[in-house]
């Protein structure tokens, strides 16, 4: 018994899918039981019965449905997992359009995500200590004393600690290189010595052993150390068994008592290895006099202190103390606080801040592009969108795939970036010429995961904006049949505004990378005052045990003299204060009519120490060998403290140190740290008042100085088997290493620029090509209607032209504005120079003619006949 | 019964079906239920689609049945209510009753006129 055939037919159209089977079976059960009970006939007509009537509900129940999940598809989860693979399968048909996007987002964030991650380790995160906001620097100061003098002396010191009670604990410390000997090759370990409350400012507690008792501070008690971690690994590989072992330090033995914890930074910055506690030094009169300031000083303030309360407790106790003792405290009326954090970050804040800036720019560039890719793409899925949007798609659905499919480039591109910064981050690390205050992670960290996060959003949301901008003007018949081929006034304004976004950043990153790059070539070739090429430098020190300063003397004068009898050496000398090393020591004296004092170095130099560096003699003479050896009252002045003097100083006297020395010559002027910073006025006074004061040799060569180094070191180690050569370098390259952080400047922001470039050629390249594309019917009108194939190539050029004039200008606006800011990096050019700035203008103008010109070609050699026939 | 979910009067012959037959609720023994109860014809394709569209609100699950150990057997759709369901159908019934001595009154009255 079979069902009639038109009518199951019928009923199997009706019924919705996943119920078709079940209904008909349905059916057919109780057709064959009518059959049964009432005949075949009766049975056939029942199942026509039910057919005809099942085709309405059935029908009706079926449009209802789709409206239903349509309806329920804006509201729930499940149905932004569907936008999303709508998304994902838009995706997948355009690869091309979506690994540009995640390339491009992929590149902008690892960068963003590197420079957040490196400013948050060495900028925002707290300083690894207890409540390290607590910590301060204390410096002396005063209306008269001249920045860099701030150091304090002893005995200041003792009474800042007894006097003051904002602080829970004080403390001071000096860094010194010791002669490490017994391990290995005799070297020079950086050492600091530190007062009892030292480790308390930081709350830093041992890893292993003990901090120091007072009981180690009493001069003649057992000699004791403290190791860094890192000395603890590279020295002991972190044996435990490292206490009660003994460090042989300039000849004397020190017990390790303790090891410092890891705690990711110096304490508190310089790169030492070995604490040992600060007691004044037998026969070194200047630590425990008043005069000298030798000292850093570190405090924590009291919890219920503020910093204010702090800095008005210690500016009282310098002022007392600058009435009780006027012949020392003169002028030190005042104390100074500061975070300790400032004093850390401080230096390399405004490079990282131009970091940021210029990766911000970067960003925000790669940011646009993508944006107006995804709009053309958007403004090219009108008809898709229309189709969609009429057969029930709400244009919040319609919202939400755009959404989806953004957000999933977005995400993608996260991912990309999450895997790959710390490539970048070890990259800067590697790159940066100076070591960083802090240690940056270079590892993937869980503590990235909430900014990329939050910057994959961010970006998602910009970029999704423009394109829902669009999806509210469909209009369902032009862009159904895709007639609608006119973008609106306001979509080309946008897209030309994205355009001259990315032109007016680019110009500022060139203009910024051409001053950057000038100031480079200008410090290579800046006249340092002497004459860096052929020139070996090195420090040695004699034996501690020879503490006579007669000895010392003798020792360096020997070295000079052996070193300068080598072949190939044609001249050799000795100072205190060696050029790319340090200042020396520096006192301040006021020049006629101002009020602040000027500083003033004071170097002690052997002779032929001037011949070999290839300093000038300006006026009068060099000293004698006789006047270096003996001379008490004759100095030299080099060419700036002569004019702080006021012109010719040769035979006039000069008081420094309670005696009055006859100037006898004038040197030119040397740059001693950075070649950026003019030459400091300088006291050359006779060499051996240096006494055993540390000297750096100087030894000028034919040729490259470095092949003479075994010869010298030989020569060295024959005087003095236990001093090693150390800090050794060619005087050309420590200049060159003191133009690094420029020159790293001028090498990342060349890169970047080149990147921007790039970026908004393609923002002005994809411009023109998508609106001559959309713009090919009105081109073949015009064309049709008689206007020249060259007016059409201009009409078409405009619209990258155009926006990237607009942006050459905004971008010449920001760079004027800025240029007090990048002015700080500059030597030697100026940040607003009219040069780079036309040249940025024309070259900029130049790259956008090139990027439009194969479009603008396009567009005048349309056939009119071609562009009215086809849609 | 959130606001605006009223039943149909259809939706509530099936929802009463599903309540009486409980396991035995399928196409055709609901079909047969409510043409037994309501005395008129009823179209399977009227209980489907009413079925899918209380699936949709959530007042009714299905459970598709092993095919029966016979000859020829087949499985079935079973329909059963929801908690949801059952309590939407307890709403609807409670309100209908409320709502009929009403409703009867106004007629007694429309017909006195």
């Amino acid at each position: 018994m079979t069902p009639p055939r038109l009518a199951r037919w019928l009923l199997r159209l009706a019924a919705p899918r996943a119920d078709r089977e079940f209904l008909l079976a349905d059916v057919a059960e109780e057709f064959e039981r009518i059959a049964l009970e009432s005949g075949r006939r009766a049975a056939r007509r029942w199942y026509w019965g039910q057919a005809l009537a099942s085709i309405r509900p059935l029908g009706r129940e079926r449009a209802e449905q789709r409206l239903r999940r349509v309806r329920r598809a804006r509201l729930s989860t499940s149905g932004i997992l569907a936008d999303l693979s709508q998304g994902a399968r838009f995706l997948r048909r355009h690869p091309a359009i979506s690994l540009t996007v995640v390339a491009t987002l992929a590149v902008a964030f690892s960068v963003t995500l590197a420079a957040y991650s490196i400013i948050h380790a060495v900028v925002l995160a707290p300083l690894p200590f207890q409540s390290s906001d607590k910590i301060v620097r204390v410096r002396v100061t005063g209306p008269t004393i001249a920045r860099g003098v701030r150091s304090s002396s002893r005995p200041d010191f003792e009474d800042w600690r007894q006097r003051s009670s904002s602080f829970t604990a004080l403390a001071a410390y000096t860094n010194q290189q010791y002669r490490l000997t017994g391990r290995g090759e005799p070297r020079e370990a950086e050492t600091v010595r530190v007062t009892s409350d030292f480790h308390a400012v930081f709350g830093l507690g041992p890893a292993l052993g003990r901090m120091f008792h007072d009981a180690d501070f009493h001069p003649g008690s057992q000699r004791v150390a403290i190791i860094t971690h890192a000395f603890w690994v590279s020295e002991f590989a972190q044996s435990p068994s490292v206490l009660g072992k003994t460090l042989r330090l300039d000849d004397r033995a020190y017990e390790i008592v303790g090891v410092l914890p890891d705690v990711g930074m110096q304490t508190p910055s310089d790169q030492h290895q070995i604490w040992i506690p600060l007691i004044a030094r037998e026969g070194v009169f200047w630590e425990s006099s008043r005069e000298t300031g030798w000292l850093t000083v570190i405090g924590r303030v009291r919890d219920n202190v503020t910093l204010e309360q702090a800095d008005a407790d210690l500016s009282a106790v310098a002022a007392n103390l600058a009435r009780e003792y006027p012949d020392s405290n003169r002028g030190k009326t005042d104390a100074e606080l500061s975070p300790l954090r400032d004093d850390l970050i401080g230096p390399v804040a405004p490079m990282l801040q131009l970091l940021a800036a210029a990766l911000g720019a970067v960003l925000i560039i790669g940011c646009a592009n993508i944006g107006s890719l995804l709009a053309a793409s958007a403004a090219n899925r009108n008809r898709e969108f229309a189709v969609r949007s009429a057969i029930g798609a709400g244009r919040l659905h319609l919202a939400r795939q755009i959404a989806g499919e953004t957000l999933l480039l977005s995400v993608a591109a996260g991912v990309v970036a999450f895997a790959a910064f710390p490539l970048l981050v070890r990259a800067f690390v590697a790159l940066y010429p100076n070591p960083l205050p802090r240690e940056v992670p270079t590892g993937i960290s869980i503590s990235m995961i909430v900014p990329a996060v939050v910057l994959a959003l961010t970006v998602a949301a910009l970029l999704v904006f423009p394109q829902l901008l669009r999806v509210g003007r469909i209009r369902a018949p032009g862009d159904l049949t895709g007639t609608r081929t006119i973008s609106s006034r306001g979509e080309r304004a946008s897209r030309g505004l994205l355009v001259a976004l990315q032109v007016a950043l680019s110009f500022v990153l060139i203009a910024a990378g051409v001053s950057f790059v000038r100031t480079v070539t200008r410090l290579y070739n800046v006249d340092t005052g002497y004459r860096p090429e052929g020139v070996l430098v090195f420090n040695v020190n004699p034996s501690p045990t020879q503490t006579s300063g007669e000895a010392a003397l003798l020792f360096y004068d020997q070295v000079v003299q052996v070193i300068r009898d080598l072949p190939g050496v044609t001249a050799a000398g000795s100072a205190v204060a060696v050029p790319m090393t340090s200042y020396g020591w520096q006192f301040g004296i006021r020049s006629q009519g101002t009020t602040t004092d000027v500083l003033v170095g004071v170097n002690l130099a052997s002779i032929g120490y001037f011949d070999a560096l290839g300093v000038r003699l300006r006026q009068g003479r060099l000293l004698t060998r006789d006047e270096q050896l003996r001379g008490t009252n004759v100095a030299m002045v080099n060419e700036p403290l002569a004019r702080v003097l006021g012109g010719a100083p040769v035979g006039t006297k000069f008081n420094y140190s309670g005696r009055s020395w006859e100037i006898v010559g004038v040197i030119d002027g040397v740059r001693h740290v950075r070649p950026r910073d003019e030459p400091r006025p300088e006291l050359i006074i006779p060499w051996h008042i240096a006494g055993r004061r540390p000297q750096a040799v100087v030894v000028r060569a034919q040729g490259d100085p470095l092949s003479l180094l075994p010869a010298i070191r030989a020569r060295v180690q024959a005087i003095d088997p236990t001093a090693p050569l150390s800090d050794v370098a060619r005087l050309d390259d420590r200049l060159r290493d003191a133009v690094g952080l420029e020159r790293f400047r001028a090498i990342m922001l060349a890169t970047l620029s080149s990147i921007a470039v790039i970026l908004a050629a393609l923002g002005a390249y994809s411009v023109t090509a998508f609106s001559v594309a959309r713009r090919n019917r009105e081109y073949g009108i015009r064309l049709a209607l008689g206007e020249r194939p060259a007016s059409i190539g201009r009409r078409a050029m405009t619209t990258a032209i155009l926006p990237a004039m607009l942006g050459v200008i905004a971008g010449a606006g920001i760079t004027l504005a800025g240029a007090r800011w990048v002015q700080t990096f500059l030597y030697g050019v100026s940040a607003s120079d009219v040069t780079t700035i036309t040249g940025t203008a024309l070259s900029l103008m130049a790259i956008a003619v090139i990027a439009a010109w194969p479009s603008a070609r396009r567009a005048a050699t349309i056939d009119p006949v071609l562009a009215l026939a086809t849609d | 019964m959130p606001k605006g979910q009223y039943l149909a009067e259809f939706e509530l012959y099936v929802m009463s079906a599903l309540s009486l037959l409980g396991d035995e609720a399928y196409g055709v023994t609901i079909r047969q239920e409510i043409e037994k109860r309501a005395g008129r014809r009823v179209a399977i394709g009227a209980v489907y689609a009413t079925l899918s569209r209380l699936a949709d609100k959530g007042y009714v699950a299905f459970r598709i049945s092993d095919p029966r150990p016979v000859q020829g057997g087949r499985s079935r759709k079973h329909a059963r209510l929801t908690p949801a369901g059952q309590r939407a159908l307890r709403a609807s019934t409670a309100m209908l009753i409320k709502m009929i001595p009403a409703l009867s009154g106004s007629v007694t009255e429309g017909g006195k006129r």
